[in-house]
């Protein structure tokens, strides 16, 4: 990739859970030990005082730190999430994510970040091949244009595109409070995923393959459909699923664009930050609680497909 | 594949159509709403008591949490590259976990720790404030910012190995000296790129921060709660767009920022 | 002198080195020569104190350095892929060792321009390493090693990583260096020529055991297995024993070759063969042959006696091996 800003970089992060299962071969200590601690092969009785001298090992102090500096910022507010939601029991926890309007912003919010999915995968895949496949004056231009939404702060995002589309609509186009409101916000925000995870791919891909498919008569488009378009369906897969993950937890860009309108325009999130503010935390943990776990399903689906993707690939090499 | 030129074209023009209405036309508008009352309007809107003082709470809150970024998140990543510990994978996954949480998920569990009702509601019982206060949004802000500065650094760290730092041990030089001359020197411009990715989301978080501050003007109010404050309570849609648009001033910086550190990093 | 006795190192269930014992006198440059996994390179490194021993002891000019960091083993180490420090000069990285000691500024640029001068690197002190060539950093890599004037030099595969011409040159240097310089040298290496070329003691590893240590001429004439004897040369078997390809005599006569065999000790016999190919090597020529027995050997001759025998294939010879020939028992278990 000439130009990876922000998003590139935003999207391998988002995408390394994905990608963890085909990395741990490297991590295995060398032959020569050059990285190993030398903690693991302590069977005989050392004759002497061990050597200390392990350049590079990290000390279990550091690993406590680590665990302890962890704990406090993620996992201890994320345990307590949890406790809330179920203090009431399973009854309660189950009530609170039945409860009709709760069920409704779930419902909202899955069905408009399946739309937006479903368009970015098809826009994502058709500005990579543009991007990669095409030449024009501006293309870095707009290559760095790409990375824009993932820089700009949620709120920005919200009030720019309140300025073309909300109450007095330079273009008389009002999508406030309106669920297309919402997936045009979704999709500005979501927009880097699934570019940035197939423009790699693309520049990867082997072309010969292509031309030997149109030298057996293949037209474009069956070459496309026939060739290109599996080599590319992980990746689209893995950033139409990461689009998915982040559209169901947004918050900043549909709060004003949205409306808020419960069973209409109401996403989870709002939903939740709703029952915090007329004080029934349990509500809201409970369905945060929701949220996250619809957010790690889909997380852990895309990382089984990568996997399995992974090792048939393996097996075919 | 070979494509003809009429479907290439129809493609391309698709393509940057669809980024034109998504993206170039709203900002050309928002740019164009800013600054139609001219650059003095502007300048007053955004240098407001209420604008300058979230303007100082936003960089006082980067200020505290890039220095613990850094520090926790080298850490973190040498332990995630170099340590061979039990439960390594639970680490790595738990690292990428605020990329996987809702910003306003984040706000409600720490309110469930820290709040009064919380796990840790005797602090602020003690008289300590953390939600509704400064270290809420810091503490807020830290969550979602984690898995940078750890993702920067940890691909550096593998790519450079422990050779370097062998031969620094061999040469004479203690843990400290090796860290200070070898490894903080090899992994800058990951650890750069990291604390920049890091400054930009703790300027432009908003959901997270919003559940836990009280929002006053002039006392709690970031800029991106600024923005918000303005177009919902104050019904002040010019300084919402003006607030906006210094905030996409800074974003586009980053983004100018990152593109030059990218450049640096490939050519090493 | 290094001493280093009943060194024992696992990885997991893997002996990386077995009980070894070694004298390294001073002075000396010492290579220890192996296959890959047999220890070698675990022993240079538990020398330098990179890695932990789990039994045995290091001393080093009679000192115990067992439980030393490497920070204070006074050692120089240079490793196979130089581990040039990347973001300094080549200046820098040489004057890395004194800058630690806080040596004077002074001092440091003479030490660093006098080594930079000995390893023909002068004029390159404010290049980086990326702008070096692959033999240039690991004579940058060994100025280094040697600035903090260690009592002993270690290196680790330090040509292993260059083509073939490069590494040639960069041996002959290293051996007049070490006839200059006269710091203890431990070299490793997996390659036997690079040993015999180099080195004036040779250590044979295999397995993480010792299996000889001896000069070159030692450990190629009187080997003391079939292991040593495969890896310091080429070797033919010879009716179930090992001798050198040139230590094989071709005869027309049978009988002479009998006669002639009989005044061997030890001899493997004289062994009827059928001449399958004749490749002219240079000064010499390789026979190779099966035996009646079926067992395929190879002879090596010099160009003038395949000229005087006349060779064709196809034709019956007798081989002997020759009267100071090295001649040791094939034994299967010890199979390379």
């Amino acid at each position: 990739m000439t130009s990876n800003a922000i998003d590139s970089r935003g999207a391998e992060q988002s995408a390394s859970p994905l990608s963890r299962p085909g990395s741990g071969g490297r991590d295995e200590p060398r032959p020569d030990g050059a990285g190993d601690g030398g903690r693991s092969g302590g069977s005989t009785t050392p004759a002497t005082k061990p050597n200390r001298a392990r350049v590079g090992a990290v000390r279990p102090l550091g690993i406590g730190v680590v665990t302890l500096w962890l704990s406090v910022i993620v996992l201890l507010p994320l345990a307590a999430l949890t406790a809330a939601a179920f203090s009431e029991g399973w009854a309660g926890f189950w009530e609170a994510i039945t409860a009709p309007a709760a069920i409704a912003a779930l419902w909202v919010t899955v069905l408009v970040s399946a739309i937006v999915a479903v368009i970015n995968a098809v826009t994502g895949t058709l500005i990579a091949w543009v991007l990669v496949r095409d030449d024009f004056r501006g293309k870095r231009f707009v290559n760095a244009i790409i990375d824009l939404p993932f820089a700009l702060p949620t709120i920005v995002a919200s009030i720019v595109l309140l300025s073309l589309y909300g109450p007095n609509s330079p273009i008389d186009v009002q999508l406030n409070a309106t669920r297309w409101g919402l997936i045009v916000a979704l999709l500005f925000v979501t927009l880097p995923f699934v570019v940035r995870s197939v423009q790699p791919v693309l520049i990867e891909a082997d072309r010969e393959v292509e031309e030997a498919a149109a030298s057996l008569g293949a037209s474009s488009w069956t070459t496309f459909r026939r060739v290109v378009l599996p080599t590319l369906a992980p990746a689209i897969l893995s950033g139409t699923g990461l689009a998915f993950a982040r559209a169901i937890g947004e918050y900043g860009s549909v709060v004003l664009i949205g409306g808020n309108i419960p069973r209409e325009t109401q996403v989870a999130s709002q939903y939740i930050q709703q029952q915090i503010e007329i004080d029934r935390p349990v509500n809201a943990a409970a369905v945060s609680v929701a949220l996250l776990a619809i957010a790690f399903a889909t997380l852990l689906l895309l990382r089984v497909v990568a996997s399995r993707t992974q090792r048939r690939e393996e097996r075919d090499a | 594949m070979r494509v003809g030129t009429g479907t290439r074209i129809t493609l391309r023009v698709l393509a940057l159509g669809y980024l034109f209405v998504l993206v170039a036309v709203p900002i050309g508008v928002i740019l164009w709403r800013a600054f139609e009352p001219g650059l003095a309007t502007f300048i007053a809107s955004i240098s407001t008591p209420a604008a300058i003082s979230a303007l100082n709470l936003s960089l006082l809150i980067v200020a505290i949490v890039v220095p613990l970024n850094v520090v926790f998140g080298v850490v973190t990543a040498l332990a995630l590259v170099r340590g061979r510990f039990r439960g390594r994978g639970l680490l790595q996954a738990v690292v990428d976990l605020p990329f996987a949480v809702s910003p306003i998920v984040v706000g409600v569990s720490l309110i469930m720790l820290w709040g009064v009702n919380g796990w840790f509601g005797a602090i602020d019982r003690a008289g300590f404030q953390v939600i509704f206060g400064l270290p809420g949004m810091v503490l807020a802000t830290i969550f979602v910012t984690l898995p940078f500065v750890v993702r920067e650094v940890e691909p550096v760290l593998h790519e450079i190995g422990t050779e370097q730092e062998q031969a620094a041990s061999t040469l004479g030089a203690d843990r400290w000296q090796t860290f200070w001359r070898i490894t903080l020197p090899a992994i800058r411009w990951g650890l750069t790129y990291g604390v920049v990715l890091t400054v930009a989301r703790a300027l432009g978080e908003f959901g997270a921060v919003i559940m836990v501050s009280s929002g006053f003007p002039g006392v709690s109010q970031t800029l991106t709660l600024l923005v918000h404050a303005r177009y919902i309570d104050d019904h002040n849609t010019y300084g919402a767009y003006a607030a906006a648009t210094l905030l996409m001033g800074i974003a586009l910086l980053v983004l100018l920022l990152m593109t030059l550190l990218d450049r640096k990093r490939s050519d090493r | 002198m290094i001493t280093v006795t009943a060194a024992r190192k696992h990885y997991g269930s893997f002996l990386a080195l077995d009980d070894v014992d070694i004298d390294i006198p001073s002075g000396s440059l010492t290579a220890l020569l192996g296959p890959s996994g047999s220890g070698k390179s675990t022993l240079l490194r538990a020398i330098a104190g990179l890695e932990g021993l789990d039994g045995g002891t290091v001393t080093i000019d009679g000192r115990d350095v067992t439980a030393e960091p490497p920070q204070r083993r006074g050692i120089g180490f240079v490793f196979q892929h130089y581990a040039a420090f990347k973001h300094m000069t080549v200046r820098d990285n040489v004057a890395f060792g004194l800058t630690i000691r806080k040596r004077p500024k002074a001092e440091i640029a003479k030490k660093v321009d006098d080594l930079l001068e000995i390893v023909g690197l002068d004029g390159f002190q404010h290049r980086y390493p990326a702008q070096l060539s692959g033999g240039q950093r690991q004579r940058m890599a060994l100025a280094r090693a040697l600035a903090v004037d260690p009592q002993v030099l270690l290196l680790d595969e330090p040509f292993g990583a260059l083509d073939a011409k490069v590494r040639t040159d960069l041996r002959q240097w290293l051996r007049r260096l070490h006839d200059e310089v006269h710091v203890t040298t431990v070299l490793v290496t997996h390659d036997q020529e690079e040993a015999l070329d180099v080195a004036d003691r040779i250590a044979v590893l295999n397995h993480g055991r010792i299996e000889q240590v001896g000069d070159p001429v030692t450990l190629y004439e009187r080997p003391a297995n079939d292991f040593v004897m495969g890896f310091l040369g080429s070797v033919a078997s010879l009716g179930g024993q090992l001798v050198r390809p040139h230590d094989i005599v071709l005869e027309r006569d049978h009988a002479a070759a009998l006669a002639l065999d009989a005044k061997v000790a030890d001899s493997p016999g004289v062994i009827t063969a059928t001449v399958e190919r004749v490749v002219p090597l240079g000064f010499e020529v390789r026979v190779d042959l099966r035996a009646d027995s079926g067992e395929r050997f190879a002879a090596q001759i010099t160009r003038r006696d395949a000229a005087e025998l006349g060779l064709r294939e196809g034709e019956t010879i007798h081989a002997r091996a020759t009267s100071r020939s090295t001649v040791v028992d094939h034994d299967p278990a010890l199979a390379i």
